[in-house]
């Protein structure tokens, strides 16, 4: 038996400008529909025009990020069947200018992910020659792998009325990879870091709302990250040495 | 001027009643509100310190008026509001550890 359920989208052009509207339309639905098909079955068959990002479909590739029911969700993993009966409204990721429908504009994280550093600050000294791998222990990587799970899809930006409010705040995704990086034992970029995590606009502006990990599919927690590091900025406030890493 | 910025217009979205989007966000308030009862309780508690520093005459103006009915019920609140924040403290402290 077929059945349908509606699909409220929050569409906005750049060529129309204007307030974004909702338009509706009836998906066919069956046991494993998700958000995401349902979408993709709008677009191909009801409407061409909606925009919205999707990759993987599989909760790895992290494009797929939208408010639904007006929470930050993976749409590829938001199954109709898990959601209230009635319409199902889909919005772009709250806190983000929209771009066009369903897709933000993600410039302003982008920037403060390549603020961060998010790669590894080798030291030549203690770097292993050309070509030889850089080990490490599992303990070692242990202290930082629940971190690197991110992939950056936004939900928790979404879930930050912290950044909503102030842009100028990195945010959870980047702050939480900013440790990522700190705590890898082969990496030697904590003090050029510091100046993000010390700022007004870095952890200090993180009100420990947390909401952001609640959201994130990946339970990188970084909410956790954030005020994990607020300790490490107390040190660097009062000129004491940070501990060292395990190497 | 970010190389990542969109070519085009975007739109942003109003942060306008943001508390009220999501039952979340009105638990935060109330965690961050109760914050308001110890503040003043502490300050209660400071004007009986003052009070004691003042005088006997004082410090007994200041046990009658806690001993008053709408101090009493201030108190009740104050309690109830101490213990709440201090159930919410409790469940985001591990997020603070290092």
């Amino acid at each position: 038996m077929s059945t349908t359920r509606t699909i409220e989208c929050l569409r906005w052009h750049p060529e129309q400008g204007g307030e974004p509207h909702w338009q509706a339309w009836d998906v066919p639905v069956a046991h494993d529909t998700s958000v995401l098909q349902a979408l993709q079955h709008v677009k191909d068959h009801l409407d061409g025009s909606l925009v919205f990002r999707w990759s993987c479909r599989m909760a790895v590739c992290g494009s797929c990020g939208l408010m639904v029911n007006g929470q930050p969700r993976l749409s590829c993993q938001t199954f109709l069947r898990d959601l209230p009966p009635g319409p199902v409204r889909v919005e772009p990721l709250a806190h983000f200018p929209i771009q066009r429908d369903l897709a933000v504009d993600q410039g302003d994280f982008l920037d403060k992910l390549e603020a961060v550093r998010p790669w590894l600050v080798e030291d030549p000294a203690t770097a292993p020659p050309p070509g030889q791998p850089h080990r490490q222990t599992p303990a070692q990587m242990a202290r930082y792998q629940g971190y690197a799970q991110c992939i950056n899809c936004l939900l928790c930006y979404a879930a930050c009325p912290q950044y909503g409010l102030d842009e100028a705040f990195t945010g959870p995704a980047a702050l939480a990879l900013l440790k990522r990086w700190d705590g890898d034992s082969r990496d030697h970029g904590q003090a050029a870091r510091a100046q993000i995590v010390n700022a007004e606009d870095g952890v200090w502006g993180c009100t420990l709302v947390g909401y952001c990990s609640e959201v994130c599919p990946k339970q990188v927690d970084p909410a956790h990250a954030i005020n994990a590091n607020k300790v490490q900025s107390t040190l660097d406030f009062f000129g004491l040495r940070r501990p060292g890493k395990p190497r | 001027m970010s190389r990542h910025r969109a070519a085009l217009p975007t739109h942003r979205r109003s942060m306008a009643r943001w508390w009220r989007r999501d039952p979340y966000f009105v638990r935060y308030l109330l965690r961050e509100g109760t914050a308001v009862f110890i503040a003043g309780y502490a300050l209660w508690l400071l004007a009986g310190l003052a009070c004691l520093v003042h005088g006997e005459a004082a410090w007994a103006t200041w046990r009658a008026w806690g001993a008053s009915a709408p101090a009493l019920v201030l108190h009740a609140l104050g309690l109830v509001a101490a213990l709440f924040h201090g159930w919410t403290w409790l469940r985001v402290l591990p997020k603070t550890l290092p």
